[in-house]
């Protein structure tokens, strides 16, 4: 309950605390943001992911003032912060190679964000004591930074940007020096000092399984622009665009024109083609996907169409049956997963997974493979009709990078889906 | 093969000892034997025990010398520090080329001997010299400075030759930095000015204390700029050393002044390590 009096729980869990509107950031010639827009809400858990140079830490710096947007606007509780200094603003950083003090000991390093906002010596002493028995370091004080393991610096750093209460904590890739186990216990751990301090989080990642466990939100990054914003689960069973399917999970990419859509299920003729292998294969298989109501309402029989289908969700039987007849190329075994990959022909190679490690199939092998339709997810399907009421945030921005749209008409919307 | 690997350690580094052997330590004991001895009536050195070289020094003439040259060592120093830090500071902040060519400006003077870079400040400072054409040309002053022999002088041609081992110090450990330190303390609500004296300058110190040992020894002996610039008229401990061996023939006395400046250089270094508490300078001493 003492936290209490330092961290109010905030009670209005739907007030806005931080906007982007509109950011672009360029470097050089290389543009690394393309006009990004996003609205955070109180105490929310919010992760960017994507691979390095998608442009993920150069919008948290710009959030943290460490870095100045060349178009665009950063409003914290409302007020428009873009031009000010990182001190000016509410919001701290915990750094990805930690950049704690090497020529502090671990309380002064806590303590250095309360010493420049002139908090009295008692209350520095206090705060700084409670932080240290938040990440579980009590005694520590009087360590250097060289004294500690990863672990402990990782913790001293989230203690030193947590103790100043700001109203978003920043976190990039905080983790990603850590070991395996000691991530998994350090998720846990951000996880529930989260819950306890009621901090926005804004957490940046390259790990989808930290993602996938640890985020309320999840905001996909691909090269400066947002691919996807939604909940794990939204971002994992129904990712929006093959970039999406393909990072978050293992997912199987198949192709093919639209025949008819019935029942919310769209049949689509997969082109699989000839190949060099001995054996003939159709042309085109049918396969099957489930449709959203509102993709249903965009899709045109004889539209070309993509289908993600997670490797998990393949599934492979040797007798002929619907779905599509490929040969077996390999088969490998690693964590924990047996991943069977087919030739594809055209397709690509196609995987499937499996746990453990039986499987009487040998590379060589024809199977049939095949998903239930619901497992079918039809993505980079541009819902392009103009002012549909039903579009969500990050349509709005891809069609926002595609016809320029006017920046408050997007924020009319994000305040609509927010 | 261990054990004789282990026996025959010392051939590696038997070099080494032989040099410091034969090129310091014999030097530095033959000076202390000489600055012990009796000089001779008309060349050379008499095989006599004194202690008349050292009690010599207590005389308030030659004790003022070393004031005047403490002084003016500290005048160095502090004035290196002012120019070297920014500068030092802000050529580790240049993009990589530039940094290059910067390093190449600073260095190029040690190309050339630095008693022909003293002749070239007599031209400036000299009366009706260049500094005085300028000067007047502007209406800034109405008639010569007479910069030339004067304190003055001495100190800026010390400052001047002295600045590229301070510059070199502190852009060495400025270009260690890890600036991400900065920016954790500007996050943390520090403004510019107080995340540079609460971690930048604590960062680069090893740096700053290096270039004050790497200035402040050589300005406690160096003679010839003193000569040059000075006219006779300042008076150093490595005036005093130089004139003693050469025009006054005292070597035991050269050899007593000798030994005592390394001593008080000694502890003033030492002195400046317990006080600013830090162990390693830049790997220096």
């Amino acid at each position: 309950m003492a936290e209490n009096v330092l961290y109010p729980v905030f009670s209005s869990a739907q007030k806005v605390v931080l906007e982007l509107e509109h950011i672009t950031k360029s470097f050089g010639s290389t543009q690394v943001l393309k006009g990004i827009s996003l609205s955070i809400k109180q105490g929310e858990f919010i992760t960017f992911l994507g691979a390095s140079g998608c442009g993920k830490t150069t919008t948290l710096r710009i959030i943290a003032g460490l870095e100045t947007p060349d178009e665009g606007s950063v409003r914290l509780n409302g007020k428009d912060v873009t031009g000010l200094e990182p001190n000016q603003r509410n919001v701290n950083t915990v750094f990805q190679n930690y950049a704690l003090f090497p020529h502090m000991d671990v309380f002064s390093n806590i303590a250095y964000g309360l010493k420049l906002k002139k908090v009295p010596k008692k209350e520095i002493a206090a705060r700084v004591e409670e932080m240290l028995e938040l990440v579980q370091l009590s005694g520590y004080g009087r360590r250097m930074p060289s004294e500690l393991s990863g672990g402990q610096k990782q913790r001293v750093a989230i203690a030193r940007a947590v103790v100043n209460n700001p109203q978003v904590l920043l976190l990039d890739e905080p983790l990603g020096a850590l070991d395996l186990q000691l991530r998994r216990q350090m998720q846990v751990e951000l996880k529930r000092i989260q819950k306890r301090l009621g901090i926005t989080f804004i957490y940046i990642t390259h790990d989808q399984e930290e993602a996938l466990n640890m985020s309320d939100r999840i905001v996909v990054m691909d090269n400066g622009r947002f691919e996807q914003v939604g909940t794990p689960n939204e971002v994992y069973y129904h990712p929006k665009t093959s970039y999406v399917a393909r990072f978050v999970g293992t997912a199987n990419m198949i192709s093919g024109r639209l025949v008819k859509v019935w029942e919310k299920i769209a049949y689509i003729d997969a082109e699989i083609g000839d190949n060099s292998s001995s054996w003939t294969r159709p042309l085109t298989t049918e396969v099957c996907a489930a449709l959203t109501g509102e993709q249903e309402r965009f899709l045109k029989p004889g539209q070309t169409v993509t289908v993600a289908v997670r490797s998990e969700n393949l599934l492979l039987q040797k007798e002929v049956g619907p779905g599509l007849r490929l040969p077996v190329m390999e088969k490998n075994f690693a964590g924990g997963l047996l991943r069977i990959s087919l030739d594809g022909g055209k397709l690509g190679e196609l995987i499937a997974s499996r746990q453990g490690m039986d499987s009487s199939l040998v590379p060589g092998d024809l199977v049939t493979a095949s998903w239930a339709p619901e497992h079918g997810i039809i993505v980079d399907l541009a819902c392009d009709e103009p002012d549909s009421p039903t579009e969500n945030r990050d349509k709005a921005d891809k069609r926002k990078e595609k016809h320029s749209m006017a920046g408050d008409r997007i924020k009319k919307q994000e305040g609509q889906n927010g | 093969m261990a054990k004789k690997k282990r026996n025959r350690w010392w051939i590696t580094v038997a070099p080494l000892y032989v040099f410091t052997i034969f090129f310091v330590a014999l030097p530095l004991l033959y000076l202390l034997v000489l600055s012990f001895m009796t000089r001779a009536q008309t060349w050379g050195v008499v095989n006599e025990f004194t202690l008349d070289n050292y009690l010599r020094i207590g005389k308030p003439v030659y004790l003022n010398t070393f004031r005047e040259s403490f002084q003016l060592a500290v005048l160095t120093t502090i004035s290196t520090l002012l120019i070297g830090y920014p500068f030092g500071y802000f050529m580790a902040r240049l993009s990589k080329k530039a940094k290059g060519r910067m390093m190449l400006l600073v260095v190029i003077p040690f190309w050339t001997s630095a008693l022909m870079r003293m002749y070239g400040w007599i031209i400036i400072f000299r009366s009706k010299g260049i500094l005085d054409k300028v000067l007047m040309g502007l209406g800034i002053t109405a008639s010569p400075l007479k910069l030339l022999y004067s304190y003055p002088a001495v100190l800026v041609g010390m400052v001047y030759s002295l600045l590229p081992f301070m510059i070199l110090s502190v852009y060495s450990s400025t270009d260690k930095m890890d600036w991400s330190l900065v920016e954790a303390a500007r996050d943390l609500g520090a403004t510019k000015w107080r995340a540079f004296l609460t971690v930048t300058l604590k960062m680069t110190l090893p740096g700053i204390l290096s270039g004050i040992v790497l200035v402040f020894i050589p300005s406690m002996g160096l003679f010839f700029i003193a000569d040059i610039l000075g006219g006779g008229k300042v008076m150093l401990v490595g005036n005093l050393i130089q004139n003693q061996l050469q025009s006054g023939r005292d070597w035991p006395f050269a050899a007593a002044l000798s030994v005592v400046l390394m001593i008080f250089t000694s502890i003033m270094i030492w002195i400046y390590r317990r006080a600013a508490g830090v162990r390693e300078l830049e790997g220096l001493l």
